[in-house]
Protein backbone atom coordinates (compact mmCIF):
# COMPACT_ATOMS: atom_id res chain seq x y z
CA UNK A 1 0.00 0.00 0.00
CA UNK A 2 1.23 3.23 -0.69
CA UNK A 3 1.36 6.03 2.03
CA UNK A 4 -1.69 8.18 0.28
CA UNK A 5 -3.31 5.15 -0.88
CA UNK A 6 -7.00 5.76 -0.15
CA UNK A 7 -7.22 2.38 1.58
CA UNK A 8 -4.58 3.58 4.16
CA UNK A 9 -6.14 6.36 4.62
CA UNK A 10 -9.95 4.72 4.97
CA UNK A 11 -8.12 2.71 7.93
CA UNK A 12 -6.32 5.81 9.82
CA UNK A 13 -8.71 8.76 9.35
CA UNK A 14 -10.83 7.11 11.47
CA UNK A 15 -7.91 6.81 14.52
CA UNK A 16 -7.31 10.23 15.41
CA UNK A 17 -8.17 12.55 12.39
CA UNK A 18 -11.88 11.76 12.44
CA UNK A 19 -11.94 9.98 15.81
CA UNK A 20 -15.62 9.54 16.37
CA UNK A 21 -15.47 10.71 19.89
CA UNK A 22 -12.52 13.26 20.56
CA UNK A 23 -13.50 14.69 17.17
CA UNK A 24 -16.91 13.97 15.45
CA UNK A 25 -18.25 13.69 19.16
CA UNK A 26 -20.81 10.98 18.36
CA UNK A 27 -22.16 8.23 20.63
CA UNK A 28 -22.06 9.74 23.75
CA UNK A 29 -24.25 7.85 25.26
CA UNK A 30 -22.18 4.93 25.94
CA UNK A 31 -18.77 7.00 25.62
CA UNK A 32 -19.98 8.83 29.44
CA UNK A 33 -22.34 5.18 30.14
CA UNK A 34 -19.97 3.22 30.85
CA UNK A 35 -16.29 4.68 30.94
CA UNK A 36 -16.32 4.68 34.67
CA UNK A 37 -14.26 1.20 34.65
CA UNK A 38 -11.43 0.53 31.65
CA UNK A 39 -12.42 -2.52 31.67
CA UNK A 40 -15.84 -1.65 30.92
CA UNK A 41 -15.01 1.42 28.39
CA UNK A 42 -12.35 -1.20 26.90
CA UNK A 43 -15.29 -3.55 26.50
CA UNK A 44 -17.90 -1.34 25.64
CA UNK A 45 -15.25 -0.06 22.60
CA UNK A 46 -14.47 -3.46 21.30
CA UNK A 47 -18.68 -4.57 21.67
CA UNK A 48 -18.94 -1.54 19.21
CA UNK A 49 -16.61 -1.96 16.99
CA UNK A 50 -17.30 -5.98 16.30
CA UNK A 51 -20.39 -4.48 15.18
CA UNK A 52 -19.01 -1.67 13.59
CA UNK A 53 -16.94 -3.66 10.97
CA UNK A 54 -19.93 -6.92 10.78
CA UNK A 55 -22.29 -3.96 9.83
CA UNK A 56 -20.11 -1.72 7.50
CA UNK A 57 -19.32 -5.14 5.54
CA UNK A 58 -22.82 -6.11 5.28
CA UNK A 59 -24.13 -2.67 4.29
CA UNK A 60 -21.28 -1.93 2.19
CA UNK A 61 -22.10 -5.75 0.51
CA UNK A 62 -25.84 -5.26 0.12
CA UNK A 63 -25.17 -1.59 -1.09
CA UNK A 64 -26.85 -2.43 -4.94
CA UNK A 65 -29.90 -4.59 -3.81
CA UNK A 66 -31.25 -1.97 -1.12
CA UNK A 67 -33.48 0.83 -2.67
CA UNK A 68 -32.43 4.23 -0.92
CA UNK A 69 -35.86 4.85 -0.18
CA UNK A 70 -36.18 2.22 2.51
CA UNK A 71 -31.81 2.16 3.39
CA UNK A 72 -32.11 3.70 6.76
CA UNK A 73 -34.59 0.51 8.33
CA UNK A 74 -32.58 -1.87 6.56
CA UNK A 75 -29.14 -0.64 7.77
CA UNK A 76 -30.71 -0.58 11.62
CA UNK A 77 -32.31 -4.17 10.75
CA UNK A 78 -28.53 -5.21 10.07
CA UNK A 79 -27.22 -3.61 12.85
CA UNK A 80 -29.65 -4.70 15.86
CA UNK A 81 -28.80 -8.55 14.15
CA UNK A 82 -25.64 -7.87 15.28
CA UNK A 83 -26.15 -6.49 18.18
CA UNK A 84 -28.84 -8.83 19.49
CA UNK A 85 -25.80 -11.56 18.20
CA UNK A 86 -23.15 -9.35 20.57
CA UNK A 87 -25.49 -9.62 23.47
CA UNK A 88 -26.23 -12.94 23.29
CA UNK A 89 -22.76 -14.31 23.06
CA UNK A 90 -21.59 -11.59 25.22
CA UNK A 91 -24.23 -13.39 28.23
CA UNK A 92 -23.16 -16.71 26.97
CA UNK A 93 -19.41 -15.96 27.15
CA UNK A 94 -18.06 -12.51 29.44
CA UNK A 95 -21.21 -12.58 31.91
CA UNK A 96 -19.61 -10.15 34.40
CA UNK A 97 -18.72 -7.62 31.25
CA UNK A 98 -21.98 -8.44 29.91
CA UNK A 99 -23.80 -7.30 33.38
CA UNK A 100 -21.50 -4.27 33.98
CA UNK A 101 -22.10 -3.24 30.64
CA UNK A 102 -25.63 -3.39 31.12
CA UNK A 103 -28.94 -1.46 28.82
CA UNK A 104 -25.58 -0.24 26.95
CA UNK A 105 -25.31 -3.06 25.03
CA UNK A 106 -28.79 -3.05 23.19
CA UNK A 107 -28.39 0.27 23.15
CA UNK A 108 -25.16 -0.13 20.64
CA UNK A 109 -27.84 -0.01 17.75
CA UNK A 110 -28.61 3.15 18.38
CA UNK A 111 -25.18 4.46 18.41
CA UNK A 112 -25.24 6.83 16.14
CA UNK A 113 -21.35 6.22 15.09
CA UNK A 114 -22.48 3.02 13.35
CA UNK A 115 -25.82 3.73 11.63
CA UNK A 116 -23.56 6.91 10.88
CA UNK A 117 -20.94 4.89 8.77
CA UNK A 118 -22.87 2.81 7.13
CA UNK A 119 -25.06 6.13 5.41
CA UNK A 120 -22.10 8.47 5.15
CA UNK A 121 -19.24 5.73 3.59
CA UNK A 122 -19.96 1.67 3.99
CA UNK A 123 -23.48 2.54 1.46
CA UNK A 124 -21.44 4.27 -1.66
CA UNK A 125 -18.12 2.46 -1.12
CA UNK A 126 -16.77 -0.89 -1.71
CA UNK A 127 -16.76 -3.89 0.65
CA UNK A 128 -13.05 -3.94 1.16
CA UNK A 129 -13.06 -0.24 1.71
CA UNK A 130 -15.57 -0.53 4.16
CA UNK A 131 -14.55 -2.93 6.43
CA UNK A 132 -11.13 -0.82 6.68
CA UNK A 133 -12.98 2.38 7.36
CA UNK A 134 -15.30 -0.08 10.01
CA UNK A 135 -11.55 -1.64 11.78
CA UNK A 136 -10.37 2.30 11.67
CA UNK A 137 -13.08 4.14 13.28
CA UNK A 138 -13.42 0.83 15.59
CA UNK A 139 -10.11 1.29 16.98
CA UNK A 140 -10.60 4.93 17.28
CA UNK A 141 -13.94 4.57 19.12
CA UNK A 142 -12.29 2.03 21.27
CA UNK A 143 -9.59 4.27 22.23
CA UNK A 144 -11.50 7.10 23.41
CA UNK A 145 -13.35 5.36 25.45
CA UNK A 146 -10.50 3.64 26.61
CA UNK A 147 -8.41 6.79 27.25
CA UNK A 148 -11.84 8.66 29.06
CA UNK A 149 -11.88 5.55 30.91
CA UNK A 150 -8.15 5.46 32.64
CA UNK A 151 -8.61 9.06 33.59
CA UNK A 152 -11.90 8.76 35.25
CA UNK A 153 -10.82 5.29 36.80
CA UNK A 154 -7.71 6.76 38.15
CA UNK A 155 -9.16 9.83 39.41
CA UNK A 156 -12.40 8.21 40.38
CA UNK A 157 -11.76 5.08 42.06
CA UNK A 158 -7.88 5.15 42.42
CA UNK A 159 -7.60 1.95 40.57
CA UNK A 160 -6.95 0.36 37.06
CA UNK A 161 -8.62 -2.98 35.78
CA UNK A 162 -11.28 -2.80 39.05
CA UNK A 163 -13.38 -3.16 39.70
CA UNK A 164 -13.06 -6.93 40.55
CA UNK A 165 -10.77 -7.30 43.46
CA UNK A 166 -8.85 -9.98 41.62
CA UNK A 167 -7.66 -7.67 39.04
CA UNK A 168 -8.14 -4.58 40.01
CA UNK A 169 -4.38 -2.45 40.81
CA UNK A 170 -4.84 0.10 43.69
CA UNK A 171 -2.49 2.74 42.97
CA UNK A 172 -2.43 4.84 45.54
CA UNK A 173 -2.31 2.58 48.63
CA UNK A 174 -4.88 1.82 51.05
CA UNK A 175 -5.50 5.49 52.38
CA UNK A 176 -6.15 6.96 49.51
CA UNK A 177 -9.47 8.99 48.93
CA UNK A 178 -10.38 8.82 45.09
CA UNK A 179 -12.66 11.58 43.65
CA UNK A 180 -15.05 9.80 43.95
CA UNK A 181 -16.83 12.04 41.62
CA UNK A 182 -15.53 10.77 38.40
CA UNK A 183 -16.91 7.75 38.97
CA UNK A 184 -20.07 9.19 38.78
CA UNK A 185 -22.07 10.52 35.57
CA UNK A 186 -21.24 14.14 36.32
CA UNK A 187 -17.32 13.43 36.45
CA UNK A 188 -17.78 11.41 33.00
CA UNK A 189 -18.81 15.17 31.34
CA UNK A 190 -15.99 16.68 33.15
CA UNK A 191 -13.09 14.28 32.13
CA UNK A 192 -14.65 14.28 28.86
CA UNK A 193 -14.26 18.12 28.95
CA UNK A 194 -10.86 18.38 29.88
CA UNK A 195 -9.63 15.09 27.30
CA UNK A 196 -11.47 17.49 24.46
CA UNK A 197 -9.50 20.56 25.40
CA UNK A 198 -6.18 18.42 26.12
CA UNK A 199 -6.97 16.91 22.04
CA UNK A 200 -7.88 20.23 20.66
CA UNK A 201 -4.42 21.78 21.85
CA UNK A 202 -2.59 19.11 20.24
CA UNK A 203 -4.35 18.85 16.86
CA UNK A 204 -3.25 22.71 16.74
CA UNK A 205 0.02 22.05 18.21
CA UNK A 206 0.37 19.49 15.60
CA UNK A 207 -1.55 21.16 13.02
CA UNK A 208 -3.77 18.40 12.39
CA UNK A 209 -6.81 19.27 10.18
CA UNK B 1 -47.22 -0.39 -6.99
CA UNK B 2 -44.58 -2.45 -8.29
CA UNK B 3 -42.08 -0.20 -6.90
CA UNK B 4 -44.15 -0.63 -2.96
CA UNK B 5 -43.50 -4.26 -3.71
CA UNK B 6 -39.99 -3.95 -4.32
CA UNK B 7 -39.55 -1.95 -1.44
CA UNK B 8 -41.30 -4.26 1.12
CA UNK B 9 -40.20 -7.19 -0.34
CA UNK B 10 -36.66 -5.85 0.34
CA UNK B 11 -37.04 -5.30 3.85
CA UNK B 12 -38.86 -8.45 4.71
CA UNK B 13 -36.35 -9.78 3.17
CA UNK B 14 -33.86 -8.19 5.32
CA UNK B 15 -35.89 -8.93 7.99
CA UNK B 16 -35.98 -12.53 7.01
CA UNK B 17 -32.33 -13.34 7.00
CA UNK B 18 -31.85 -11.65 10.70
CA UNK B 19 -34.43 -13.79 12.26
CA UNK B 20 -32.90 -16.89 11.14
CA UNK B 21 -29.76 -15.31 12.15
CA UNK B 22 -30.81 -14.65 15.58
CA UNK B 23 -32.45 -18.22 15.86
CA UNK B 24 -29.00 -19.55 14.98
CA UNK B 25 -27.30 -18.34 17.45
CA UNK B 26 -29.79 -18.19 20.47
CA UNK B 27 -29.71 -21.93 19.63
CA UNK B 28 -26.43 -21.99 20.28
CA UNK B 29 -26.24 -19.39 23.34
CA UNK B 30 -29.78 -19.98 25.33
CA UNK B 31 -28.83 -23.44 26.94
CA UNK B 32 -25.26 -21.78 27.38
CA UNK B 33 -26.63 -19.01 29.35
CA UNK B 34 -29.44 -20.71 31.22
CA UNK B 35 -26.98 -23.53 32.57
CA UNK B 36 -24.67 -21.27 33.34
CA UNK B 37 -27.21 -18.87 35.30
CA UNK B 38 -28.75 -22.52 37.16
CA UNK B 39 -25.52 -22.99 38.01
CA UNK B 40 -24.97 -19.64 40.15
CA UNK B 41 -27.99 -19.78 41.62
CA UNK B 42 -27.34 -23.03 43.09
CA UNK B 43 -23.82 -21.69 43.92
CA UNK B 44 -26.18 -18.92 45.77
CA UNK B 45 -27.85 -21.12 47.28
CA UNK B 46 -25.08 -23.66 48.62
CA UNK B 47 -23.15 -20.82 49.78
CA UNK B 48 -26.46 -20.31 52.54
CA UNK B 49 -27.73 -24.16 53.01
CA UNK B 50 -24.47 -26.46 52.43
CA UNK B 51 -26.36 -29.56 52.85
CA UNK B 52 -29.07 -28.65 50.07
CA UNK B 53 -30.65 -31.12 47.84
CA UNK B 54 -33.17 -29.65 45.90
CA UNK B 55 -35.14 -26.71 45.92
CA UNK B 56 -39.21 -25.84 45.21
CA UNK B 57 -39.59 -22.14 44.26
CA UNK B 58 -42.39 -20.32 43.86
CA UNK B 59 -42.56 -16.72 42.40
CA UNK B 60 -44.59 -13.89 44.40
CA UNK B 61 -44.60 -10.64 42.55
CA UNK B 62 -41.44 -9.92 41.45
CA UNK B 63 -39.79 -12.00 44.42
CA UNK B 64 -38.86 -15.37 44.51
CA UNK B 65 -39.20 -17.67 47.53
CA UNK B 66 -37.48 -20.94 47.33
CA UNK B 67 -38.11 -24.05 49.63
CA UNK B 68 -34.97 -25.39 50.33
CA UNK B 69 -34.65 -29.06 51.31
CA UNK B 70 -31.56 -31.44 52.27
CA UNK B 71 -31.44 -35.26 51.58
CA UNK B 72 -33.53 -36.75 53.56
CA UNK B 73 -36.08 -33.96 52.65
CA UNK B 74 -35.75 -32.14 55.89
CA UNK B 75 -37.24 -28.37 55.61
CA UNK B 76 -33.66 -26.29 56.28
CA UNK B 77 -34.97 -22.73 55.19
CA UNK B 78 -36.07 -20.45 52.64
CA UNK B 79 -34.02 -18.67 50.26
CA UNK B 80 -35.93 -15.45 49.06
CA UNK B 81 -34.75 -13.59 46.21
CA UNK B 82 -36.20 -9.60 46.34
CA UNK B 83 -36.17 -6.82 43.98
CA UNK B 84 -36.76 -3.79 46.21
CA UNK B 85 -36.56 -0.20 44.85
CA UNK B 86 -33.19 1.54 46.00
CA UNK B 87 -32.02 4.97 46.28
CA UNK B 88 -31.12 4.85 42.17
CA UNK B 89 -33.29 1.65 40.91
CA UNK B 90 -33.99 -2.01 41.91
CA UNK B 91 -31.74 -3.34 44.29
CA UNK B 92 -32.27 -7.36 44.11
CA UNK B 93 -30.93 -9.54 47.28
CA UNK B 94 -31.15 -12.96 47.99
CA UNK B 95 -32.32 -13.67 51.71
CA UNK B 96 -31.54 -16.54 53.43
CA UNK B 97 -33.74 -17.45 56.64
CA UNK B 98 -33.51 -20.93 58.42
CA UNK B 99 -36.24 -22.89 59.71
CA UNK B 100 -36.82 -21.64 62.86
CA UNK B 101 -37.12 -17.66 61.58
CA UNK B 102 -33.32 -16.73 61.83
CA UNK B 103 -31.66 -14.92 58.88
CA UNK B 104 -28.59 -17.31 57.88
CA UNK B 105 -27.45 -14.46 55.40
CA UNK B 106 -28.14 -11.13 53.25
CA UNK B 107 -26.03 -11.26 49.81
CA UNK B 108 -27.11 -8.35 47.67
CA UNK B 109 -26.85 -9.52 43.95
CA UNK B 110 -26.94 -6.36 41.76
CA UNK B 111 -27.83 -2.69 42.22
CA UNK B 112 -27.22 0.37 40.68
CA UNK B 113 -26.73 2.67 44.17
CA UNK B 114 -24.20 4.83 43.56
CA UNK B 115 -20.69 3.78 43.47
CA UNK B 116 -18.58 5.15 46.45
CA UNK B 117 -21.85 5.59 48.45
CA UNK B 118 -25.08 3.52 48.66
CA UNK B 119 -22.91 0.74 47.58
CA UNK B 120 -22.32 0.09 51.31
CA UNK B 121 -24.86 -2.15 51.12
CA UNK B 122 -22.96 -4.82 49.44
CA UNK B 123 -20.28 -4.78 51.91
CA UNK B 124 -19.81 -7.60 54.52
CA UNK B 125 -19.93 -4.79 57.28
CA UNK B 126 -23.78 -4.24 56.57
CA UNK B 127 -25.29 -7.39 55.00
CA UNK B 128 -23.54 -9.63 58.41
CA UNK B 129 -25.16 -7.62 60.78
CA UNK B 130 -28.40 -9.48 59.98
CA UNK B 131 -27.31 -12.42 60.34
CA UNK B 132 -29.04 -14.24 63.47
CA UNK B 133 -31.80 -11.63 63.42
CA UNK B 134 -35.54 -13.16 63.37
CA UNK B 135 -38.73 -12.34 62.42
CA UNK B 136 -39.48 -11.17 66.08
CA UNK B 137 -36.86 -8.81 65.71
CA UNK B 138 -37.29 -5.30 65.23
CA UNK B 139 -34.94 -5.32 62.75
CA UNK B 140 -35.07 -1.15 62.38
CA UNK B 141 -32.23 1.11 61.75
CA UNK B 142 -30.54 2.80 65.02
CA UNK B 143 -32.64 -0.30 67.25
CA UNK B 144 -30.46 -3.38 66.38
CA UNK B 145 -29.37 -2.41 63.00
CA UNK B 146 -27.72 0.37 61.34
CA UNK B 147 -28.36 2.43 58.56
CA UNK B 148 -25.69 4.05 57.40
CA UNK B 149 -25.26 8.35 57.07
CA UNK B 150 -24.72 9.30 53.97
CA UNK B 151 -26.11 6.28 52.27
CA UNK B 152 -29.29 6.20 54.23
CA UNK B 153 -31.94 6.04 51.49
CA UNK B 154 -29.76 2.98 50.28
CA UNK B 155 -29.55 1.07 53.75
CA UNK B 156 -32.74 1.89 55.09
CA UNK B 157 -34.30 0.74 51.78
CA UNK B 158 -32.24 -2.56 52.16
CA UNK B 159 -33.79 -2.98 56.06
CA UNK B 160 -37.02 -2.28 55.84
CA UNK B 161 -37.48 -4.81 52.93
CA UNK B 162 -35.15 -7.24 55.38
CA UNK B 163 -37.75 -6.71 58.39
CA UNK B 164 -41.06 -6.86 56.08
CA UNK B 165 -39.40 -10.24 53.85
CA UNK B 166 -38.46 -12.33 57.24
CA UNK B 167 -42.20 -11.79 58.41
CA UNK B 168 -43.61 -12.59 55.62
CA UNK B 169 -41.21 -15.60 55.23
CA UNK B 170 -41.60 -16.35 58.91
CA UNK B 171 -45.55 -16.49 58.21
CA UNK B 172 -46.04 -17.48 54.88
CA UNK B 173 -43.07 -20.92 54.72
CA UNK B 174 -42.74 -21.51 57.91
CA UNK B 175 -45.82 -21.64 59.65
CA UNK B 176 -45.13 -18.82 62.19
CA UNK B 177 -48.33 -16.99 63.34
CA UNK B 178 -48.39 -13.02 63.93
CA UNK B 179 -49.82 -12.47 67.62
CA UNK B 180 -53.17 -11.46 66.70
CA UNK B 181 -55.18 -8.90 68.94
CA UNK B 182 -58.42 -9.51 69.76
CA UNK B 183 -60.48 -6.21 69.76
CA UNK B 184 -63.56 -7.27 70.97
CA UNK B 185 -61.31 -8.30 74.53
CA UNK B 186 -59.63 -4.38 74.53
CA UNK B 187 -61.39 -2.88 77.68
CA UNK B 188 -62.44 0.85 76.63
CA UNK B 189 -60.17 3.75 76.77
CA UNK B 190 -57.60 5.55 74.99
CA UNK B 191 -54.51 3.78 74.66
CA UNK B 192 -51.25 4.29 72.84
CA UNK B 193 -48.68 2.17 70.84
CA UNK B 194 -45.60 2.79 68.23
CA UNK B 195 -44.08 0.90 66.04
CA UNK B 196 -40.97 1.61 63.56
CA UNK B 197 -41.86 3.22 60.33
CA UNK B 198 -39.46 4.58 57.51
CA UNK B 199 -38.30 7.80 59.01
CA UNK B 200 -38.42 6.95 62.71
CA UNK B 201 -41.63 5.47 65.07
CA UNK B 202 -44.65 6.00 64.50
CA UNK B 203 -46.91 6.46 67.43
CA UNK B 204 -50.79 6.28 67.29
CA UNK B 205 -53.39 7.13 70.04
CA UNK B 206 -56.17 4.34 69.86
CA UNK B 207 -59.73 5.02 71.35
CA UNK B 208 -61.47 1.67 71.96
CA UNK B 209 -65.20 1.84 72.99
CA UNK B 210 -67.72 -1.26 73.47
CA UNK B 211 -65.08 -3.51 72.26
CA UNK B 212 -64.59 -1.48 68.40
CA UNK B 213 -61.77 1.01 67.91
CA UNK B 214 -63.81 4.57 67.56
CA UNK B 215 -60.54 6.21 66.74
CA UNK B 216 -57.08 5.80 65.75
CA UNK B 217 -55.24 9.16 65.64
CA UNK B 218 -51.69 9.45 64.83
CA UNK B 219 -49.91 11.44 67.04
CA UNK B 220 -46.36 11.70 65.92
CA UNK B 221 -44.50 10.40 63.24
CA UNK B 222 -41.06 11.32 60.97
CA UNK B 223 -42.25 9.67 57.48
CA UNK B 224 -41.73 11.57 54.17
CA UNK B 225 -45.13 13.89 54.48
CA UNK B 226 -46.03 13.61 50.62
CA UNK B 227 -46.16 9.78 50.99
CA UNK B 228 -47.57 9.51 54.14
CA UNK B 229 -50.57 11.03 53.11
CA UNK B 230 -51.00 8.38 50.88
CA UNK B 231 -51.31 6.36 54.44
CA UNK B 232 -52.96 8.50 56.47
CA UNK B 233 -55.66 8.65 57.11
CA UNK B 234 -56.41 5.56 54.73
CA UNK B 235 -55.14 3.05 56.81
CA UNK B 236 -56.70 4.08 60.37
CA UNK B 237 -60.40 4.52 58.38
CA UNK B 238 -59.91 0.94 56.88
CA UNK B 239 -59.10 -0.59 60.22
CA UNK B 240 -61.79 1.29 61.89
CA UNK B 241 -64.16 0.47 59.09
CA UNK B 242 -62.93 -3.53 59.06
CA UNK B 243 -62.29 -3.94 63.09
CA UNK B 244 -59.37 -5.72 62.19
CA UNK B 245 -55.96 -5.54 60.68
CA UNK B 246 -55.71 -7.85 57.99
CA UNK B 247 -56.08 -4.79 55.24
CA UNK B 248 -54.28 -3.95 51.91
CA UNK B 249 -51.65 -1.66 52.71
CA UNK B 250 -50.19 -1.20 48.92
CA UNK B 251 -50.57 1.97 49.09
CA UNK B 252 -48.04 4.68 47.86
CA UNK B 253 -46.29 4.12 51.31
CA UNK B 254 -46.22 0.89 52.29
CA UNK B 255 -44.23 0.85 55.01
CA UNK B 256 -45.37 3.97 57.35
CA UNK B 257 -49.23 2.06 56.37
CA UNK B 258 -47.69 -1.22 58.14
CA UNK B 259 -46.15 0.77 60.96
CA UNK B 260 -49.68 2.26 61.65
CA UNK B 261 -50.95 -1.19 62.06
CA UNK B 262 -48.27 -2.45 63.84
CA UNK B 263 -48.74 0.80 66.30
CA UNK B 264 -52.42 0.79 66.88
CA UNK B 265 -51.52 -3.60 67.34
CA UNK B 266 -49.12 -2.44 69.63
CA UNK B 267 -51.59 -0.20 71.51
CA UNK B 268 -53.90 -3.16 71.66
CA UNK B 269 -51.24 -5.50 73.18
CA UNK B 270 -50.40 -2.74 75.78
CA UNK B 271 -53.72 -2.36 77.00
CA UNK B 272 -54.62 -6.06 77.20
CA UNK B 273 -51.08 -6.32 78.78
CA UNK B 274 -49.64 -8.75 76.24
CA UNK B 275 -45.86 -8.66 76.44
CA UNK B 276 -44.41 -8.78 72.89
CA UNK B 277 -42.02 -10.89 73.17
CA UNK B 278 -39.26 -7.52 72.94
CA UNK B 279 -35.95 -8.07 73.33
CA UNK B 280 -34.27 -7.22 77.03
CA UNK B 281 -33.41 -4.04 76.91
CA UNK B 282 -29.75 -3.43 76.64
CA UNK B 283 -28.39 -2.65 80.08
CA UNK B 284 -27.89 1.16 80.12
CA UNK B 285 -23.83 2.13 80.16
CA UNK B 286 -21.83 2.74 82.99
CA UNK B 287 -22.00 6.38 83.32
CA UNK B 288 -18.57 7.96 84.04
CA UNK B 289 -17.98 10.81 85.66
CA UNK B 290 -14.64 11.77 84.22
CA UNK B 291 -13.89 14.08 87.35
CA UNK B 292 -13.63 10.99 89.22
CA UNK B 293 -11.07 9.27 87.31
CA UNK B 294 -7.22 9.26 88.02
CA UNK B 295 -4.63 11.29 86.93
CA UNK B 296 -2.90 8.31 83.75
CA UNK B 297 -3.08 7.16 80.46
CA UNK B 298 -5.77 4.60 79.69
CA UNK B 299 -6.42 2.18 76.60
CA UNK B 300 -9.90 0.98 75.65
CA UNK B 301 -11.83 -0.87 72.78
CA UNK B 302 -14.75 -0.13 70.65
CA UNK B 303 -16.54 -1.56 68.32
CA UNK B 304 -16.86 0.41 64.77
CA UNK B 305 -17.94 -0.58 61.50
CA UNK B 306 -15.57 -3.36 60.52
CA UNK B 307 -13.47 -3.83 63.27
CA UNK B 308 -12.22 -2.82 67.18
CA UNK B 309 -10.80 0.65 67.16
CA UNK B 310 -8.71 0.97 69.75
CA UNK B 311 -7.71 4.39 71.79
CA UNK B 312 -5.29 5.61 74.00
CA UNK B 313 -7.08 8.56 76.72
CA UNK B 314 -4.56 10.71 78.59
CA UNK B 315 -6.81 12.47 81.98
CA UNK B 316 -4.91 14.96 84.06
CA UNK B 317 -6.46 16.91 86.96
CA UNK B 318 -10.03 15.29 85.94
CA UNK B 319 -10.01 16.20 82.61
CA UNK B 320 -9.44 13.67 79.38
CA UNK B 321 -6.68 15.99 78.02
CA UNK B 322 -5.89 13.79 74.85
CA UNK B 323 -7.37 10.62 73.10
CA UNK B 324 -5.18 9.04 70.28
CA UNK B 325 -6.49 6.40 68.08
CA UNK B 326 -4.30 3.43 68.28
CA UNK B 327 -5.37 1.13 65.70
CA UNK B 328 -8.20 0.93 63.84
CA UNK B 329 -9.62 -0.74 60.14
CA UNK B 330 -12.42 1.50 59.33
CA UNK B 331 -12.73 2.76 55.49
CA UNK B 332 -10.51 5.58 55.76
CA UNK B 333 -12.51 8.00 53.90
CA UNK B 334 -15.46 7.65 56.03
CA UNK B 335 -13.37 7.15 59.16
CA UNK B 336 -11.63 10.56 58.45
CA UNK B 337 -15.26 12.28 59.11
CA UNK B 338 -15.37 11.03 62.98
CA UNK B 339 -11.61 11.28 63.69
CA UNK B 340 -10.40 13.82 65.11
CA UNK B 341 -14.38 15.02 65.16
CA UNK B 342 -15.20 12.73 67.65
CA UNK B 343 -12.34 12.88 70.08
CA UNK B 344 -12.08 16.87 69.89
CA UNK B 345 -16.24 16.88 70.75
CA UNK B 346 -15.27 14.36 73.63
CA UNK B 347 -12.27 16.80 74.96
CA UNK B 348 -14.45 20.22 74.38
CA UNK B 349 -17.26 18.46 76.38
CA UNK B 350 -15.75 15.99 78.80
CA UNK B 351 -18.49 13.99 78.35
CA UNK B 352 -19.02 10.67 76.39
CA UNK B 353 -22.95 11.42 75.86
CA UNK B 354 -22.03 13.52 72.87
CA UNK B 355 -23.79 13.53 69.60
CA UNK B 356 -22.25 10.97 67.22
CA UNK B 357 -23.92 11.63 64.16
CA UNK B 358 -21.60 12.31 61.67
CA UNK B 359 -20.44 10.90 57.97
CA UNK B 360 -19.40 7.80 59.50
CA UNK B 361 -22.27 7.25 62.53
CA UNK B 362 -20.64 3.48 63.04
CA UNK B 363 -16.68 4.80 63.53
CA UNK B 364 -18.06 7.54 65.87
CA UNK B 365 -19.60 5.50 68.25
CA UNK B 366 -16.90 2.60 68.11
CA UNK B 367 -14.45 5.61 69.53
CA UNK B 368 -17.26 7.14 72.25
CA UNK B 369 -17.32 3.35 73.16
CA UNK B 370 -13.64 2.64 72.86
CA UNK B 371 -13.21 5.80 74.97
CA UNK B 372 -15.71 4.75 78.17
CA UNK B 373 -14.05 1.32 78.34
CA UNK B 374 -11.16 2.80 78.47
CA UNK B 375 -12.53 4.72 81.54
CA UNK B 376 -14.49 2.36 83.16
CA UNK B 377 -11.75 0.03 84.80
CA UNK B 378 -10.10 3.05 85.89
CA UNK B 379 -13.07 3.54 88.23
CA UNK B 380 -14.02 0.67 89.49
CA UNK B 381 -10.16 0.54 90.66
CA UNK B 382 -11.21 3.30 92.85
CA UNK B 383 -8.47 5.52 90.64
CA UNK B 384 -5.70 3.22 90.12
CA UNK B 385 -4.91 4.10 86.35
CA UNK B 386 -1.91 2.29 84.94
CA UNK B 387 0.67 4.81 84.86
Amino acid sequence: MKANSPYLQDLTRGIVKENPVFVALLGMCPVLGVTAYMINGLGMGLAAAAVLIASNLVVSLLRKFIPPQVRIPCFIVIIATFVTIIEMVLQAFQPVLYEALGVFVPLIVVNCVILGRAEAFASKRPVSRSVLDGIGVGIGFTLALFILATVREVLGSGTIFGPDPESAIHLFGANFEPMALFAQPAGAFIALGLLLAIVNMLFKRFNIK
Amino acid sequence: MRNILKLSITLAVVGIISAALLTGVNNVTAPIIAERQEAEYMQALEAFFPDIDSFESEQVDDNQFDKIYDSSGELLGVMATIQQQGYDGVITYNLAVGPEGSIIGVLVVSHSETPGIGDIITTDGFQEQFIGKTHEDPIAAGDDVDSVSGATVSTSAMINSIRSSVGLIAENYLGFESATVDIADVPDGTYQGSAPGLGGPVVVEVDVADGAIVSIEVIEHDETPTYFIESYPLIPDQIIAEQHFDIDTKTGATISAEAIIDAVQDALRQALGIEEDAPEPEPEPVAIDISTVADGIYTGEGEGFYGLIEVEVEVAGGQIVSIQILSQEETPEYFRESNPLIPDRIIEEQSLNIDTTTGATFSAKGIVEAVRNALAPALNNDGGGEN
